[in-house]
């Protein structure tokens, strides 16, 4: 399994109990939106990111946070977070 | 141009934990941290200024065409048990929140506030999908318009466009919803 593959996997897992649109969340792939696909209410979009730090003990600044809107940006995020650890 | 936002407390209440370590640093300043440690009431005060930041945040991706997410360079003042100020890239908005035990639900508007309508649905249940056709059966009865002219289409920044009879309308629309509350509000431009 490739690195990304298994991140967006663990990713899925990550925004399962929040999610409000069971077959996009099924569909999930790096061009779901966490927003307009997969309905998470945006005070659980702030659990998830807080949830993405405490399983990969990484700090997400405001920064980039701000992009961390999909599938994609958050897997770029978590991937320059990990590099740089 | 207008933006609003709606919180169900009891969804809320069940599906979001303010106190989780981390979760005001990522929403609010300093300032705002002092207003919640001294109010006594905490939770309604975390909710009330995250709607108040929701309702600008709407406004402001209607007026710069962008979206993001950094709720923390959104500032909010509070001046009374309704009214409040936020502030973002320097520029204030003025917002107006209701607060009750079933909801809070803010609101804000630029250059059209005498005629912001604001209507508030209770489901029994969780909103899911298709709530259009509530908000196009009320504009119907309110515009005096024939209801199945009316379409409502979001746009790719996730901005609801109102239109009669396929021609978009000079109306601002802002749609909320949170667990079983939807709420929208409306201005015509003339």
């Amino acid at each position: 399994m490739s690195d990304k593959v298994k991140l967006i996997d663990d990713l899925k897992e990550i925004v399962k109990p929040y999610i409000q649109d069971q077959e996009a969340f099924d569909n999930i792939s790096e061009a779901t939106d966490f927003i307009n696909d997969l309905k998470i209410n945006s005070a659980n979009l702030v659990d998830v990111v807080l949830d993405i730090e405490d399983k990969y003990d990484i700090e997400i600044d405001n920064d980039s946070m701000d992009k961390m809107l999909n599938v994609k940006a958050s897997l770029e995020v978590i991937q320059e977070k990990l590099a740089s650890k | 141009m207008i933006g609003n936002d709606i919180v169900d407390i009891e969804f809320t209440l069940k599906n979001s934990d303010w106190t989780r370590r981390g979760f005001l640093d990522k929403i609010f300043n300093d300032h705002e941290q002092e207003i919640i440690a001294d109010s006594s009431e905490s939770f309604k005060t975390v909710w009330r200024l995250w709607s108040m930041k929701e309702a600008v945040y709407k406004l402001y991706v209607r007026s710069v065409n962008e979206r993001s997410f950094y709720p923390s360079s959104i500032a909010c003042r509070l001046l009374s048990d309704e009214k409040g100020i936020v502030t973002i890239e320097g520029r204030d908005y003025g917002t107006t929140s209701i607060c009750c035990e079933e909801y809070i639900f803010s609101s804000t508007s630029l250059d059209v506030s005498e005629k912001v309508k604001h209507q508030v649905v209770n489901f029994e249940t969780p909103v899911k999908k298709d709530y259009y056709s509530i908000i196009k059966d009320q504009l119907s009865v309110d515009l005096d318009w024939n209801r199945n002219q009316i379409d409502i289409i979001k746009t790719e920044l996730g901005i609801p466009e109102l239109y009669f009879d396929n021609i978009k309308q000079d109306v601002y629309l802002s749609i909320t919803h949170h667990g079983k509350y939807l709420a929208f509000s409306y201005a015509t431009l003339h």
